[in-house]
């Protein structure tokens, strides 16, 4: 099974964007600054070989996951490398010496922010209702949180969306991997939409 | 599981490390390298013929495949698969089956996830249980606990090495 490549013009390409859009829009609220959230590459991939696209996988990160039921289904995985994480809850906290508990309760926030304003702007571009689960947050090998997510997302998917997101705050960039795991039926919903939302 | 293995396996060259992804298997002899990173749910299973000095390394995915046929691109996907494939590599190689060692890592929970909460003790568990169905004794186990590992072994002599993150590396 191959990569697909996504049109930049598709419906699902659009529903991403408006999902973008809203994590925007969360993200500079929550933080107070403007954010640009830029879409570099949207990607159709196997589940099982996605992985090594995710950066160096030995690498320290910071991941914020949540799930997502209703009329889609799937997991969305958030990963931040360690100084961007740090520069996030620097921002949040507006203390570069607060505690761990303090700077995890930050991300996990930010992160939240951003994944299910993901998820729920893509549920209203399509119309459809989803409900987006607590979120968790781990400290890890970007492998190991990776990993984790996309065997679970195995049991129900072949294939996934890989968005690849540059985030922006006041000009500094934060690096960032999304992945967005729709189950079969929810990637079928997503890739057979016709017509661009409004 | 026999012929099987010819489709999938890949050969680590000397010198070289050769890295298991997801659901992939690698086979090497001595002078090879053979990884894989970032091992969360996951679990590196290390086969070793100590007489050949071959040995494959088995990126576990899942622990039960239910009757799903195997994918020659992904013949670790699942616990009962893989560590059929790897003896079946191994003993197509000349390696007795009674002379066989394994040494497993990995299956940590490394998120709280709402799904498959389980999902790394039951990957070790399965690992296990298969081994011991085929017949192969456990020379070492590092799996469970809340951090991801990196694993490398190296067929020449055995050596399995695994780095938590932001630990100090084991030898096993």
């Amino acid at each position: 099974m191959a990569a697909e490549g996504i049109a930049p013009h598709s419906s699902v390409s659009a529903l991403v964007s408006a999902g973008l859009a809203r994590a925007e829009a969360g993200l500079a609220a929550l933080l107070g600054t403007p954010i640009a959230i830029e879409m570099d590459e949207m990607t159709l991939e196997p589940v099982l070989g996605v992985a090594r696209l995710a950066g160096p996988l030995e690498a320290e990160v910071v991941g914020i996951y949540v799930a997502f039921v209703g009329d889609l289904t799937g997991h969305c995985l958030l990963c931040l490398d360690g100084d961007s994480a740090a520069h996030l809850a620097g921002r949040l906290l507006g203390d570069l010496n607060a505690s761990s508990d303090l700077v995890d309760s930050a991300l996990l926030e930010s992160g939240n922010i951003t994944v299910s304003g993901l998820v729920n702007g893509i549920a209203d571009a399509g119309g459809w209702q989803i409900q987006t689960q607590p979120p968790a947050l781990g400290r890890d090998m970007l492998g190991a949180l990776v990993h984790t997510v996309l065997a679970a997302a195995s049991l129900t998917a072949d294939r996934l969306l890989r968005v690849q997101a540059r985030f922006r705050a006041d000009g500094e960039e934060i690096h960032g991997t999304l992945l967005l795991l729709p189950d079969a039926d929810s990637l079928h919903i997503l890739t057979s939409t016709r017509g661009a939302p409004s | 599981m026999s012929g099987q293995t010819a489709q999938a396996v890949q050969i680590a060259p000397s010198g070289a490390p050769a890295v298991a992804n997801l659901g992939e298997a690698v086979i090497g002899g001595p002078g090879s390298e053979l990884v894989a990173l970032g091992l969360g749910s996951c679990i590196g299973l290390a086969l070793w013929s100590p007489r050949q000095r071959w040995g494959v390394l088995c990126h576990i995915v899942l622990p039960d495949s239910e009757g799903a046929p195997a994918d020659p691109a992904t013949p670790a996907k699942y616990a009962d698969q893989a560590v059929a494939w790897a003896v079946d590599a191994l003993t197509a190689r000349g390696a007795r089956r009674e002379e066989l060692v394994a040494k497993v890592a990995g299956g940590a929970r490394v998120l709280a996830l709402p799904i498959a909460t389980e999902i790394g003790q039951r990957n070790a568990v399965a690992t296990l249980a298969a081994l011991r169905d085929q017949g192969i004794p456990v020379a070492g186990t590092r799996t469970g606990g809340g951090v991801g590992r990196t694993v490398r072994f190296y067929p020449e002599t055995g050596r399995f090495e695994i780095r938590p993150v932001g630990g100090a590396g084991e030898i096993i």
